[in-house]
């Protein structure tokens, strides 16, 4: 039952973080040391249109933002502003038709994703109604889709907003975790494997010592386990070690060295695991060259020629088209080198997550385990493979309080270790208050207001800001008032003229409706676009 | 749309079938032109209105629409021949029967539009009828079982299942021959049987197809928000379970409504049949009766012969009938159920 | 603390005293049946609802808190009778000296120690008499054990809002068609009647009477949901059971949304039951509050007191869990290790020794009583022991006492075991 998997009830000491109030401390970023940062990824003017039925859907009209190494960016917005919308967008996720990017750059790594927009389709109004027609060359959006899925995942991981939904359940979790790894990082891993020595007298006397250890403490284990790892030159089989000690311990087993020693020698490659290995990177290395390849489709189709001429063109299709972790073709025996390690190293990354059992949680299924597990589960997955970006859709809107709390804290704790940047979109401005670092708030497809969180809340500059600010409640301020915002959010087959939020603005003046405001800066760092400011416009 | 507009015109046919002029019986006309009986290629007949057709010496020429017997008129000479006689050429137009039950004063040759037109009143109301009634049976036992759940919907679903097992036409193939052996053979009677039949046959599917419905409705908040308010299981059962478990059912009552001639046809086709003709016609008994005579035909013609001589038009016409009827019901069911959802209503 | 019968501060609920007491609610149980094995035979029960007690007055709002699975909305259901319960008693209207009465009679039998805490099990003569008082009473006055007349009658005055604006109101009905229907079915006034009392609805909520001719699907989250409160109000009730009204809707909206409650609770005086989870808008709408976790009460208190001073490990660990959109503010946070156990296997003992920071050996073997340890604030917690011998008092509800001796205080069904059950 769930309960057996996810309730440390039994000896955990690997790394629940303790029971004691535990402070949590920002770190302190100001407003110049972010801007001093390299960019990561640069959006200009995106525009997302939905051609329905009933119309066109604008939803994002000139969405700007950079994200800089290692700082969290909040998008906060309510229902229906676009901010989900904008994720897709970037990463080119949006279903194609009904809807479109219709112009705008992301720059990431150099390259514009969102590169060829202009030459994939052409508009074509009706004429007597609000409809256009779009009409798409599918094998340039096909091929644009190649150039980008070779950066989602690796370059740019996301996270999204019902766990239990997110994976597959006819697979365990090992599975799901290794598909990742070995499409990524495989030639690590293959690489690991090959110069491994797991014979030796270094490696029976580490195991010895590993025996020896399990007496003692749990910190000793640890520490053998890690020496273990070194001694054989694969840390993923000091993983191993250290939860085989770890059930040592539990049950009382007593040849432990024995077991070790055994399950080293299965380290040991025999002549078709090394020649599979072999291949097996190869084929890796190629992928790798082809997924590299996004700017240009012209040098794909080259890469493929050159290297079909190497490996048999069927071969190179499965590989490239079917599941890394299956090898069709291959012995049992032959893949399980490559196998057991992608499995350790899936428990080593369970571990970053601060999953107390990453064995029994690996070898389980999505549906043993809670929602708040299969998040950090999925968080695990999206580092797992060191991306730049993080992008993260409402990962805890569907979770309790507590669990609520448990992953804001593993976030945290993940962002000062990792330095990944963090593109976190909710519609809790509470949640963004404990995690961002700057903050976008969007309203009906445009970003309103941009500040370092502490700018944002001390001194919220657009009213739409104010009035959401003023309509949360609050814990520790129970006399509040909640005022709402009068109106509601508009239709955007017909949105507002200029200023999107004039219907529903108390200070809306006339120039409101006309033109749409500009985004200025305020105070360093502090962009706002309304009329009622009027600092010298952003520089892109 | 398209559905409408054909369906509308198989109302009017219905209408126009009602209102053919005849007793209660189906017109019939016979031509014989230039004292030639029966008629041959040479001298074909035809029984369009404008034709003038002349009789042999010494019989009365009838009325253009009626029925004539020795009965209803003393000098009134049927012909004799008989099917295997009149081999291969026979009037365009015109019903055939196999011979065997014919009787030697029975009129040979049947006029296929009218018999087309009667069959329309006749096959529509039967199917109609038929399925409305199955529907509703279906509703209600679905809708009961699948709100009240628990033992009674275990009770009824099993009863559902033991329905389900038996085949149709057998059913009615048994009905019949239970009937026919008890002497029952009047046309009401027939037709009652065939649809207790029918009706046995059919209503699991719809109980089925309400019965999920209904344990989807019944979980839904407003059903619980009518509840909280007092509302008795019957009033929710009738005002909110019942309405919104009924969209698929006009998709299942469109298709059999297509299915039941071609049940029908089928039956007689295998040689029972179901209405006494020729006074009874429907579209798939007409098509069955013309698609029996094939086989001699071929026999006795060979393939080339054949050709010629088989009644296509009454194998054709009313298989179009039929197409066009249960097309044009699909198309009305899709056009009731998109205009009846709210949702999609613009 | 004793709870002296008669003193103001019985009636379960300290300060609030016994007078306009709307629901007294006692032992409350519901247990879903779980089927398996070969026959579908019994195998266990999920214990939604494990003896909850708390009281309800005219007029104030009490805030039902905790997360997902802890039975929350199972407890509003039950109010309504739209759950049948497994046990226990919900007292509609009892006048303050019945409510006396009742305080006595748990005592009395209250006091009979647990099987499984050493004592023998059996009650004594002044408990018997007690329970045979108490089911006297509760004929009268119990929920669950007026016949199906006078529950539809009961059922105008106590209504219910549900969570989820899209589900609630009939797809294929106007508007008006759905506010109308509770009037309709309580056959109240004649149709032109109830068109016109449908526009002050609307009116109420801050629609306009236009918005009746107009379909469900044509309206925002925010609107449906008022939609939904008009049709609760049609019947003018005194008692809304609120099943987390705004925990699908935006935050502007939500403030919308509970401006409007509060004004129609002062104009109609209303009570309600707010169940939610999230305690910033407990906070702001409550007057008193119970956390749940995993079937039972854990705490209970006036809502100032609860969230100024938590006593708790949960309530405390709740409290520190919510996000406050303050940057500047760093708090001391308790995160909970692990995860919420599923109520099909509850820890035994207290439910939340397994995550709680403060865990002792006794706290895995018994449950803890509930104890008043401020007036008005009750918390079931073996930190907070009632305050004299064990046994003698303070605490009104030892969760099992009652349930060991069988059907005596169950309403229209028998043992727990056979508890029939509608999820």
């Amino acid at each position: 039952m769930s309960a057996a998997v996810t309730t440390p009830q039994v000896v955990s000491d690997a790394a629940p973080p303790s029971p004691v109030p535990v402070a949590a401390p920002v770190p302190e970023v100001s407003a110049s040391s972010v801007e001093a940062r390299p960019v990561v990824l640069d959006v200009r003017n995106l525009v997302t249109y939905f051609y329905t039925y009933d119309g066109v859907v604008r939803a994002l009209e000139g969405v700007s933002f950079k994200l800089r190494r290692g700082e969290t960016l909040g998008l906060v917005g309510e229902t229906g502003c676009g901010k989900s919308v904008t994720m897709f967008s970037i990463t080119r996720l949006i279903p194609d038709p009904p809807g479109r990017v219709v112009s705008g750059k992301a720059l990431f790594r150099g390259a514009d994703l969102l590169w060829g927009l202009g030459a994939e389709a052409r508009f074509i109004p009706v004429k007597g109604t609000n409809r256009v027609k779009v009409k798409r060359s599918f094998r340039k959006v096909k091929a644009a889709q190649a150039r980008v899925g070779s950066v989602r995942g690796q370059g740019i991981a996301m996270i999204f907003q019902e766990p239990t939904q997110a994976m597959n359940p006819i697979f365990p979790i090992y599975d799901q975790l290794s598909e990742v790894l070995l499409e990524h990082r495989g030639e690590e891993l293959v690489d690991g494997l090959m110069q491994a020595t797991p014979d030796g007298p270094a490696v029976h006397a580490a195991a010895d010592a590993l025996e020896r250890s399990v007496r003692v403490s749990d910190d000793a284990i640890r520490d053998a386990a890690r020496a273990l790892g070194e001694a054989a030159k694969l840390p993923s089989f000091g993983t191993q070690a250290f939860y085989m000690a770890r059930q040592a311990r539990v049950i009382g087993r007593t040849n432990l060295a024995e077991d070790v020693r055994r399950a080293a020698s299965r380290l040991r490659l025999s002549g078709a695991q090394r020649t599979f290995l072999k291949n097996e990177r190869e084929l890796m290395s190629i992928q790798r060259e082809l997924r590299s390849v996004y700017i240009s489709e012209m040098r794909r189709g080259e890469l493929e020629r050159v290297h079909r001429g190497r490996l048999s063109a069927r071969r190179l299709r499965t590989r490239l088209r079917g599941l890394p972790y299956r090898f069709p073709g291959v012995k049992r025996r032959t893949s399980r080198p490559l196998r057991e390690e992608a499995f350790w190293r899936a428990v080593q990354a369970l571990e970053t997550v601060q999953i107390a059992n990453p064995v029994q949680v690996a070898r389980g299924f999505p549906h043993e385990l809670s929602g708040g597990m299969l998040q950090r589960v999925m968080i695990s997955m999206a580092l797992s493979c060191d991306p730049e970006i993080l992008m993260a859709d409402e990962p805890t809107t569907a979770l309790d309080v507590t669990i609520q709390a448990q992953i804001l804290e593993l976030m945290n704790e993940l962002r000062t270790r990792i330095g990944t940047a963090i593109l976190l979109i909710t519609h809790d401005l509470a949640v963004i208050a404990e995690v961002a670092d700057r903050v976008a708030v969007m309203y009906a497809g445009q970003i309103v207001e941009m500040a370092p969180v502490k700018s944002l809340f001390t001194r919220p500059m657009h009213p739409y800001t104010q009035g959401l600010l003023e309509s949360i409640p609050r814990v520790d301020q129970p006399s509040k008032k909640l005022e709402s915002i009068p109106g509601s959010v508009p239709n955007l087959i017909f949105p507002p003229s200029g200023c999107r939020y004039h219907p529903r603005c108390p200070h809306a003046m006339p120039i409101c409706k006309e033109q749409r405001p500009p985004m200025t800066v305020e105070q360093p760092g502090h962009n706002v676009a309304c009329f009622l400011y009027n600092g010298p416009p952003v520089v892109e | 749309m398209v559905g409408l507009a054909i369906l509308l015109l198989f109302a009017a046919l219905f209408v126009y079938g009602l209102t053919y002029p005849a007793s209660s019986s189906v017109p019939v006309q016979y031509c014989a032109t230039n004292g030639e009986w029966p008629p041959t290629a040479a001298n074909p007949c035809f029984d369009a209105p404008n034709v003038v057709c002349t009789y042999p010496a010494g019989t009365v020429a009838p009325a253009a629409g009626c029925y004539q017997t020795p009965a209803s008129n003393p000098n009134f000479i049927p012909p004799t021949a008989t099917f295997t006689h009149g081999l291969g050429q026979f009037p365009l137009g015109s019903l055939v029967y196999p011979a065997a039950d014919l009787s030697p004063s029975d009129p040979l040759f049947y006029n296929t539009y009218t018999m087309l037109v009667k069959g329309t009143v006749n096959s529509i109301g039967i199917s109609v009828l038929f399925v409305a009634t199955g529907a509703v049976t279906g509703l209600f036992v679905g809708a009961l079982s699948g709100y009240y759940g628990g033992w009674v919907d275990e009770v009824v679903m099993r009863i559902t299942d033991i329905f389900l097992s038996i085949p149709a036409i057998l059913l009615v193939i048994a009905v019949i021959i239970v009937g026919k052996s008890s002497g029952l053979v009047s046309f009401n009677t027939t037709l009652l049987l065939i649809g207790v039949a029918f009706v046995i046959v059919w209503w699991p599917f719809y109980a089925r197809i309400v019965r999920s419905q209904s344990l989807v409705v019944r979980e839904q908040r407003y059903v619980e928000a009518a509840r909280a308010c007092g509302a008795s299981n019957g009033r929710i059962i009738a005002r909110h379970v019942v309405p919104n478990s009924v969209y698929p059912v006009f998709v299942q009552m469109s298709l059999d409504v297509g299915t039941i001639p071609l049940l029908l046809a089928a039956i007689t086709f295998i040689g029972f049949i179901l209405f006494p003709y020729p006074l009874i016609p429907e579209w798939g008994s007409v098509a069955a009766a013309g698609a029996e005579v094939l086989t001699p035909v071929f026999e006795q013609c060979g393939v080339r012969g054949a050709v010629c001589s088989i009644p296509w038009w009454q194998i054709i016409f009313p298989g179009l009938c039929i197409f066009f009827f249960s097309l044009s019901v699909n198309f009305l069911a899709d056009g009731l159920r998109d205009a009846l959802d709210p949702r999609l209503r613009r | 603390m004793l709870a002296t019968p008669g003193s103001a501060l019985s009636g379960g609920d300290g300060t609030a005293g016994n007078e306009h007491v709307l629901f007294s609610v006692r032992n409350l149980r519901k247990f879903f049946p779980i089927r398996g094995g070969l026959f579908s035979s019994h195998i266990g029960d999920v214990r939604a609802v494990d003896g909850v007690s708390f009281t309800i007055h005219e007029g104030e709002t009490v805030g039902l808190v905790g997360e997902s699975g802890c039975g929350k909305t199972t407890v509003g259901r039950m109010l309504l009778r739209l759950i049948e319960p497994t046990s226990g008693h919900a007292f509609y209207r009892p006048p303050p000296d019945v409510v006396d009465r009742i305080e006595q009679d748990y005592q009395a039998i209250g006091m009979t120690p647990l099987p499984e805490d050493g004592g023998a099990g059996k009650l004594s003569p002044e408990a018997t008499k007690a329970l045979h008082d108490l089911d006297g009473l509760a004929d009268k006055y119990s929920l669950f054990r007026k016949k199906r007349k006078e529950i539809k009658a009961l059922r105008a005055r106590l209504q219910i809002v549900f969570q989820d604006p899209f589900s609630s109101l009939e797809p294929r009905l106007m508007v008006r068609d759905v506010i109308a229907e509770p009037l309709d079915i309580q056959h109240v006034g004649t149709r032109a009647e109830r068109m016109r009392r449908v526009d002050e609805l609307l009116e109420s909520v801050g629609l306009s009477p236009e918005h009746a001719w107009r379909f469900p699907h044509e309206f925002s989250g925010g609107q449906r949901q008022r939609i939904g409160i008009a049709r609760a109000l049609a019947l003018r009730p005194e008692f809304i059971v609120l099943d987390e009204p705004t925990s699908a809707l935006d935050v502007s909206v939500q403030a919308q949304v509970l401006n409007i409650l509060r004004r129609l609770q002062q104009e109609q005086r209303l009570a309600y039951l707010f169940i939610s989870h999230h305690l910033s808008v407990i906070r702001a709408v409550s007057d008193r509050v119970v956390v749940m976790y995993l079937g039972r009460i854990v705490e209970r208190a006036e809502t100032d007191e609860l969230f100024s001073r938590p006593l708790h490990p949960y309530t405390q660990a709740l409290l520190s869990a919510i996000p406050i959109p303050d940057p500047l503010l760093h708090r001391e946070r308790i995160i909970l290790t692990g995860d919420v156990p599923s109520p099909a296997d509850p820890p035994s003992g207290c439910h939340f020794h397994t995550r709680c920071p403060a865990v002792m050996p006794i706290c895995s073997k018994v449950s803890p009583p509930m104890a008043e340890v401020r007036p008005g604030h009750w918390v079931s917690c073996h930190l907070f022991p009632p305050a004299s011998a064990p046994g003698a008092g303070g605490a009104v509800e030892s969760p099992a006492p009652v349930e060991s001796l069988g059907s005596m205080d169950a309403g229209p069904l028998t043992t727990t075991a056979e508890a029939s059950s509608s999820p």
